[in-house]
């Protein structure tokens, strides 16, 4: 009888630790997060369609490509920070220095000179749930999943390149158009933005 | 003035008896969400790289008070000692993202360093002209072009401002 009890003992500790784990941390840091979101971003990864629906998975609430979007063209040497904790939300900020802007007739527009440096902040929150694209690229639907740090903001209309990403961006644009504006822009932007470019 | 492993330096020979001039970049840090432009941090912008460490900001303001005991448990900077921060807008006054009232980061190292900080509250430019006889407004020419940078001393950071009339540093002390 005194075998049997530790033996029916032994088996219920086993049971328990045999249980799967629920996950309290995401396995990724939140730092870690922007600092792979921010390779894709400023290498021109949300600048196509399958791109940016892919990116969709950094955000809860991701939207649809916008028409217009804007280019904010930085400088190689940028910095993801160690995040401030406030709650369970993880403010990453990314040190940035400016280059300036490129609209979608590839008008370029100079950096803000009152800034010297600039910090891009993302709010992020762990969560198993986001929303993910259906193939229509319209439709979403919730999907559960690990736990993962994921931007609470909304994506908008901002990308950001380096300036190598943007020369490229503004080449194939001017390339693929028939508009005697958006070609005289492009030509201006490049004059800029191969002056960066060392 | 310098940053190493997240600490701010203050590299000082001896007792800084009559202060500390820094000349660098400063102001304003854009603080972006979106594209738009949320909030502002008062900065000494002191590296030229992007990390939080290549700038002085009230979220690391704290290790400047190395300088409190670093002359034997005493105050490295003496007791009439002041700074002076050669750098746009340090003593503009903003509401800081990270202090969460307006302030200016001229007002925060003072406090920090218990010494008196001057600081403008403008951008600055390089002259060879002092602040009294300079003839320009600031460092563009009329098309809003960056004039080129003088090439032989003497050499002289002043403020923006009406020739003849340029604004003076404000003060600032401990509180």
């Amino acid at each position: 009888m005194k075998y049997l009890l530790t033996f029916i003992v032994f088996l219920a500790f086993g049971a328990i630790a045999a249980r799967p784990q629920t996950p309290t941390a995401p396995a990724k840091s939140a730092k870690a997060m922007v600092e792979e979101y921010w390779k894709m971003e400023t290498g021109g990864g949300r600048l196509t369609p399958e791109g940016w629906y892919k990116a969709a998975t950094f955000y809860v609430h991701p939207i649809p490509p916008p028409r217009n979007k804007v280019i904010f063209v930085i400088h190689d040497d940028f910095s993801v920070w160690d995040p401030f904790m406030k709650g369970n939300t993880a403010e990453v900020m990314v040190g940035v220095g400016s280059a300036g802007q490129i609209d979608s007739s590839l008008h370029y527009t100079p950096p803000d000179t009152r800034f010297a440096k600039e910090g891009v902040m993302y709010n992020l929150v762990p969560t198993d749930k986001h929303w993910e694209f259906e193939p229509d690229g319209r439709t979403l639907k919730e999907v559960t999943g690990p736990l993962e740090w994921r931007c609470k903001d909304t994506p908008g209309a901002a990308i950001y390149l380096t300036v190598e990403s943007a020369i490229r961006y503004v080449k194939k644009v001017r390339d693929k158009s028939s508009d005697p504006t958006i070609k005289k822009n492009a030509d201006k932007t490049l004059a800029i933005l191969k002056r960066y470019h060392h | 003035m310098g940053s190493s492993n997240g600490n701010i330096v203050v590299t000082i020979n001896g007792v800084a008896a009559n202060g500390v001039i820094y000349f660098g970049h400063s102001g304003p840090f854009a603080i972006i969400v979106q594209g738009k432009v949320l909030g502002i941090a008062s900065l000494l912008e002191v590296g030229q790289a992007k990390g939080p460490d290549t700038n002085v900001g009230i979220y690391n303001i704290g290790t400047l008070s190395n300088v409190l005991t670093a002359n034997s448990g005493g105050n490295i900077l003496g007791t009439n000692a002041a700074m002076l921060i050669n750098g746009c807008n340090a003593g503009l006054s903003v509401y800081d993202i990270y202090a969460r009232y307006t302030t200016s980061i001229a007002q925060w190292i003072s406090n920090t360093v218990k010494r008196g900080v001057y600081a403008y509250d403008v951008g600055m430019y390089f002259s060879q002209k002092d602040a009294d006889h300079d003839k320009f407004f600031n460092g563009t020419d009329a098309k809003g072009n960056s004039r080129p940078m003088p090439n032989s001393l003497p050499m002289y950071m002043i403020p923006e401002g009406t020739p003849g009339q340029k604004p003076r540093p404000f003060g600032f002390t401990p509180y």
